[in-house]
């Protein structure tokens, strides 16, 4: 029995090794998106800091008010994130001198493949044709995968709702893109440190003033890769990762990092039950085996202890008889012995 | 809980057994961690010095070792000692590549400097002071750390410390020959030539230190500065610049210590910190007080290919046609740069021309004369430099940030510096290199203005105008002009054309211009328009290379009111930025932006801090609390 | 800790043990009101960079990986034919099924719309999300379990007809049972496959789903053994002879079982470390308390396994089990909770509020209560006599 469970549990295991194989043959192609899909370009050297982008997405948005108001700087003195009040953030970084800031505004990447989409189970989340990433809080269980799988960590949610929690993310105001009018950080910027436009466009520009200007910025446009693509791209003069923007993400998108494991789960539907059936019909079938041979192993035991038993009997029914003939004979010979002897008594 | 269960006899013992290979993993784990504890230190000192002269046997087995000097020297200058501790002396100066003993092979290489570098640390473990790595602690000297260059500058004579070594040396040592040498190859020795000194990279050029094997002598060789090795003597390049530099630089300067009366010794700087830190601000060595230091170099020159340069028109002088030659003011540029070297990039003080020629050439290092003057982002050329000035000064930036990098920007400027009237290069091959000085220095004082006007033919008083008429026939007027009708003529042609000065427009322009454009949710700014273009203007007056450039007086205006013609009347922003993000230009700035792109990059770059700008009320106060306006 | 069953006169005594129950329900009721009126964030310390907390990593993670006695049980008797061990299985199988049906009842609690966990399958399905996978797959297990351990509770009801009905399908929802719950035990390893930034490279793998699948084994082998050891110390005057009979080889053969597998899943970690390189991580703190999970909590109980399955010393088993239990619910922290978001600062950094604890103990004291409930009233210890025909 040992043996047997160990022999199933081998073939099992490897079944389960090969279906693991991720079965990604088909998938190295680059996804690009759909054509003509639009995006943001953020230009850090043109930055301010002065948060307008902000008050424009509270103003188009209807968010809460904040606590503090949207000219106060002070704010920038920590780093903040996205959070349920607020769908973008501006922080500030002091990557080279000590008196010379660096402004990056922070809100949802809008990724090409994105890894909340992917990751939600009613499929809340919709990459549009347009490019923006939107979210849909009339299906949305709460169970808040998307925020585990966020790369970016970016979606917020409304932990303190009882009834009708929901997750709060920039949406690139797909609305008002969708009547050709500018998504709300975008108009309100004054220094044009956000370019909306579509992406390939957008890429285009970038490199058109990296190559103008190489002192000003470093030769990369952040998001053209990343995680497979996002369509809010980044350019600046410092070090990406000095402005808190992760540079160890890699260029896999999320979809393409579970498409593999995913794979193998009709692979397991399918061979499982193969593989179980045949160990227990195999098991049975031994079973039956072993049992029948233990019935006969029984059977002809007990026919060769009858046998034996009516050979003994026979022997000692005949040996009866014969002990029996024998009396008899006794006996008469005895009658025979005791008639003659009267019969001499009488003659004399 | 489980005290109902008996357990085997012999499986008490066995449970144990197995617990201890358990506890040895464990322990083995937290050895594991704790020994590798991150033991990396960030190099950002300067006086960081590798040692991996190893590298001459071979592979390495350690990574190299980083060597804190000053730290060493600041720990022996407690003790009283000095460089003799580590360093070698021949003949009262010191050996800088350390201990300069011969080793044969790696391990003799190997035990040299742990008998130099432990053993000390050792005594001095042992006498109970805080010491460096010990035997057995390999780790701690030998680990892969990065040394931060940035804190780390190359040291070099420039003109401001030259002259000070002047100051310091004349009475002791008077000659330019107690430093300045050269080979003589017939005698094989080491000479001087009054007149003819370079700098010493002009020879010693290479950059990194020779490994180890290559320099040992044996100690009775004289080893002191300036040396000539036997490598050298073998038809080797002459040692790096690094060792020749300190073995002469420090040797000196620690003699210099000991001997200059008043205290003036301490001047003299021997860490290497002291010369190698790079400090904040490079620039700003005091210059202005600066002699010119003499040597037989011109005041002015015309540069232009030499007789010897293939390409030129000697040799094919029929066909071939060049810029002309450039005047070049040697004498006030002399005066913008730290040493000679920013423009003689070789120390070698000779014309570019000798080296550069119009193809590139190994000797030039495959850049063209073309490219060594004109290439904008180097700065050994003449635009690399103008355009390096043009952006480091506050008062320039302002308006130069928003130039285009690419040049040639606009061909009539060429003639600013290929001055019209230098001779043809026929004619120059024929000067000698004295007149052509004089002729270049000529032609300086007269860049930039209006050639002089040619002399009026004579103008006639009578002449007579004829007229073919198909109705009247052929018609002759004579005219015969008056004595005030000629000199009213003659005045009208030989009147010097108006020039406007900058400072005659600034007179005439607004004071103030309200931008009242988008004025939906910020109000109209008033826009103090005289005032900065005033301060522009200011900024540009005394400065030679600015007036050398600026040949049209609406160049003020170009800063802001760029790519369009210069004119009294520039056209506003509104004409060319509108909306923004269009399809037929995505690249230009809505007009938005436009404003606040120009006021706010300017103010960055000339360092103006107030207004601040994020502080939007400084300029315009906001009418309405919300900022977009189409939606509801 | 001791039940009394109440019988028919009996009063209901106060023990302490009863008072401090109670004093977990009264307190875990509080909680749940707190819970559903005032939202999330008054009850837990969750935030926006660390959405899943202690209710995900213990009542879900491992919860699901703590009930897989039963799959690991049904299969090997049903299966593999280890009719030694079929006293087992009702126990095994009704731990899975209380065990899936608290992860199901904890799942409302941390889910923010706890009434739209049907959606998924209902209203609009997400199926490239291994969460999806996960759902669908627990919701089907928990009706295979449902019905796996039915028969108990018919017999107890004397429904023999039905109870015929459903134990005519034992194979083929043991088979379901295997299948189903290799997809959600290795789902919840795949889970974490989306987030390589946020995981430590020790713990992240693409082989997470399988690694997940085979502690899940461990995880059941070694549950199996522990409650027997339970439910013999307490529960013991339920079960039937044969039960008690089979106790110490059903110890001895899960043991040997469970060395094997952890052994098997030793090597699968170990190949994973070298498939991504991430030996240099070892030397580091995180490298110091994986080197203690990987080998106090799953090479050493391997080697006690092995040795008291050869022994046959079933306490050194028993506490072994312990150990490995320890071990997977170590494991499951530590994907969900400390090696996750390893790269924020402290000061970032999650740990579960007490009301969260306090839930997590409700809902375990609710499974033991049901435990007890059913054991003590359906042949799961015993085999009722009518139907003692296997």
């Amino acid at each position: 029995m040992h043996r047997r469970k160990f022999l199933g549990l081998l073939g099992a295991a490897g079944a389960g090794t090969v279906a693991h194989n991720p079965a990604v043959a088909g998938t190295h192609a680059v996804f690009p998106g759909p054509a003509r899909q639009k995006g943001v370009l953020f230009d850090a050297t043109r930055c301010i800091g002065c948060r307008q982008c902000e008050q424009g997405c509270f103003e188009v948005n209807g968010l809460p008010q904040p606590e503090r108001p949207f000219d106060d700087l002070s704010v920038l003195d920590s780093k903040r994130r996205p959070d349920a009040q607020a769908y973008t953030v501006v922080n500030k970084y002091f990557p080279g001198k000590k008196d010379q800031p660096v402004y990056i505004k922070t809100q949802c990447n809008h990724c090409l493949e994105p890894a909340c989409a992917s990751s939600c189970f009613v499929a809340a989340y919709t990459k549009t044709r347009q490019g923006a990433v939107v979210y849909d809080p009339s299906v949305c269980v709460g169970c808040r995968y998307c925020m585990i799988a966020c790369p970016f960590e970016i979606p917020a949610y409304t932990y303190e709702q009882a009834v009708t929690p929901r997750i709060m993310k920039c949406t690139m105001c797909a609305p008002r893109i969708a009547e050709g009018k500018l998504p709300g950080c975008v108009q309100a910027c004054p220094k044009e440190a956000l370019t909306f436009g579509p992406r390939d466009e957008l890429l285009h520009m970038a490199r058109e003033r990296i190559r103008q200007s190489p002192d000003r910025y470093i030769d990369h446009i952040y998001g053209e890769h990343e995680m497979g693509g996002t369509s809010w791209l980044y350019l600046s003069g410092v070090p990406f990762q000095k402005l808190g923007l992760r540079t160890d993400l890699g260029t896999t998108s999320a979809p393409k990092l579970t498409s593999g494991a995913l794979a193998a789960v009709p692979m397991v539907t399918a061979l499982w039950p193969i593989l179980l059936g045949g160990v227990y019909f195999i098991t049975k079938r031994k079973d039956l085996l072993a049992s029948r041979a233990k019935k006969e192993a029984v059977a002809s035991a007990l026919e060769k202890a009858q046998e034996e038993h009516r050979a003994e009997l026979k022997k000692v029914r005949e040996k009866a008889e014969k002990e029996k003939q024998a009396a008899i004979d006794k006996e008469i010979q005895k009658a025979r012995e005791q008639a003659a002897s009267e019969q001499n008594k009488e003659d004399s | 809980m489980f005290r109902n269960w008996r357990a085997g006899k012999k499986s008490r013992g066995r449970k144990a057994g197995i617990m201890y290979p358990a506890i040895i993993l464990v322990l083995l784990a937290a050895g594991f961690v704790w020994a590798n504890k991150g033991s990396t230190q960030p190099g950002k000192s300067p006086d960081l010095i590798s040692i991996n002269s190893m590298q001459a046997f071979g592979p390495l087995e350690l990574p190299p070792v980083d060597f804190a000097h000053d730290l060493h020297t600041q720990v022996l200058a407690g003790r009283g000692e000095g460089c003799a501790s580590c360093h070698p002396q021949v003949k009262d100066n010191f050996v800088f590549t350390f201990s300069g003993l011969s080793a044969e092979g790696k391990e003799e290489a190997k035990t040299m400097y742990h008998a130099q570098c432990v053993s000390c640390h050792r005594t001095e473990n042992s006498q109970g002071r805080s010491s460096g790595p010990l035997e057995g602690e390999c780790r701690s000297c030998h680990q892969k750390t990065s040394v931060d260059k940035s804190v780390y500058a190359g040291a070099g004579m420039d003109l401001a410390l030259h002259a000070k070594h002047v100051k310091y040396t004349e009475d002791k040592y008077g000659t330019c020959g107690t430093c300045h040498h050269v080979f003589d190859p017939k005698g094989q020795e080491l000479i001087h030539i009054q007149g003819q000194e370079l700098g010493c990279r002009a020879c010693h050029q290479k950059e990194e230190r020779i490994a180890l094997s290559s320099l040992f002598q044996s100690p009775d060789e004289s080893l002191f500065t300036p040396r000539i090795s036997a490598e050298y003597l073998a038809g080797m390049e002459p040692a790096s610049w690094s060792q020749v530099a300190h073995l002469a630089c420090v040797n000196c300067h620690l003699r210099f210590r000991e001997t200059a009366p008043n205290g003036q010794g301490q001047k003299a700087p021997v860490s290497c910190r002291s010369c190698h830190e790079r400090s904040e601000d490079p620039a700003g060595s005091s210059q202005a007080t600066v002699p010119r230091l003499k040597r037989g170099q011109p005041d002015a020159a015309l540069i232009s290919p030499g007789p010897d340069d293939p390409q030129t028109v000697l040799q094919d002088p029929e066909h071939a046609s060049l810029m002309q030659a450039v005047p070049f003011d040697h004498k006030l540029h002399e005066q913008s740069v730290d040493a000679c070297r920013s423009c003689h990039h070789q120390s070698r003080l000779e014309s570019c021309t000798t080296c550069h020629k119009l193809l590139a050439s190994e000797k030039g290092g495959m850049i063209s004369l073309d490219q060594a003057m004109h290439t904008v982002d180097s700065e050994k050329s003449c635009l690399g430099c103008h355009r390096e000035k043009t952006l480091n000064r506050p008062e320039c930036a302002g308006c130069h940030v928003f130039g285009n990098k690419e040049w040639p920007q606009d061909t009539d400027n060429c003639r600013i510096c290929h001055d019209p009237k230098s001779p043809h290069h026929k004619e120059l091959a024929s000067l000698s290199s004295k007149e052509q000085s004089a002729l270049a220095k000529d032609l300086l004082l007269t860049r930039g203005k209006e050639p002089t006007r040619p002399e009026l033919m004579p103008l006639p008083q009578e002449f007579t105008i004829q007229l073919d008429s198909e109705v009247l026939g052929s018609l002759s007027f004579p005219v015969r002009l008056s004595s005030q009708d000629m000199a009213e003529l003659r005045k009208r042609l030989t009147k010097e054309p108006e020039q406007t000065r900058p400072q005659d427009l600034i007179q005439e322009m607004p004071r103030t211009v309200t931008i009242e454009r988008l004025a939906d949710q910020y109000g109209a700014v008033d826009f103090p328009h005289a005032q900065i273009a005033d301060s522009l203007q200011k900024g540009m007056a005394e400065d030679t290379l600015a007036q050398a450039f600026h040949q049209s007086p609406f160049t003020l205006c170009q800063g802001c009111h760029h790519q369009s013609p210069p004119s009294a009347n520039p056209p506003a922003c509104a004409s060319c930025h509108g909306k923004p993000f269009t399809e037929q230009n995505p690249g230009r700035l809505g007009l938005k932006a436009a404003y606040h792109t120009m006021c706010m990059d300017c103010h960055d770059q000339m360092k103006i801090t107030e207004p601040a700008n994020t502080d939007c009320s400084a300029c315009h106060e906001q009418k309405k609390s919300r900022i977009i306006s189409d939606t509801k | 800790m001791s039940h009394e069953t109440t019988a028919a006169g009996k009063r209901f005594q106060i023990t302490p043990v009863r008072l401090l129950v109670g004093g977990i329900l009264l307190l875990g009721l509080i909680v749940t009101f707190l819970r559903f009126t005032q939202g999330l964030g008054a009850v837990t310390n969750l935030d926006h960079n660390t959405p899943w907390g202690l209710w995900i990593t213990f009542d879900l993670l491992c919860g699901v990986a703590l009930a897989a006695g039963g799959f690991v049980t049904s299969a090997a008797v049903y299966i593999f034919g280890l009719n030694k061990y079929h006293s087992a299985v009702r126990p095994a199988v009704l731990t899975g099924f209380l065990g899936y049906a608290l992860v199901v009842l904890a799942l409302t609690y941390d889910v923010g719309i706890p009434w739209r966990l049907p959606y998924p399958f209902l209203v609009q399905p997400g199926p490239s999300s291994f969460l999806f996978e996960v759902g669908l797959c627990v919701a089907l297990y928990l009706t295979v379990l449902f019905l796996e351990i039915s028969p108990a509770g018919l017999e107890w009801l004397g429904k023999s007809r039905l109870r015929k009905i459903v134990v005519k399908m034992t194979l083929v929802l043991t088979i379901l049972g295997v299948v189903l719950s290799t997809l959600h035990q290795s789902s919840l390893g795949g889970l974490y496959l989306i987030v390589p930034s946020k995981l430590h490279p020790l713990w992240y793998s693409s082989y997470l789903p399988l690694e997940f699948f085979v502690s899940s084994i461990v995880a059941g082998l070694s549950m199996v053994i522990f409650e027997g050891a339970l439910s013999y110390r307490f529960l013991g005057h339920k079960m039937d002879r044969e039960h008690i009979q089979h106790k110490d080889d059903l110890a001895i053969g899960f043991a040997k079982a469970g060395s094997l597998v952890l052994a098997g899943y030793f090597f699968i970690q170990l190949t994973g470390l070298a498939a991504d390189n991430d030996w240099s991580y070892l030397g580091t703190g995180y490298g110091a308390w994986y080197i203690l999970e990987m080998g106090g909590f799953v090479a050493l109980p391997c080697l006690l396994f092995a040795l008291g399955a050869r022994e046959k010393n079933v306490r050194l088993i028993r506490w072994t089990a312990v150990l490995a239990v320890l071990g997977i619910v170590l494991n499951r922290f530590n994907v969900s909770l400390v090696a996750f978001n390893w790269h924020l600062a402290s000061d970032q950094r999650y740990f579960p509020s007490w009301m969260e604890f306090v839930i997590s103990i409700f809902l375990v004291t609710l499974g033991v209560l049901a435990y007890t409930f059913v054991v003590t009233r359906m042949p799961v210890l015993y085999e009722h006599p009518e139907y003692a025909e296997e």
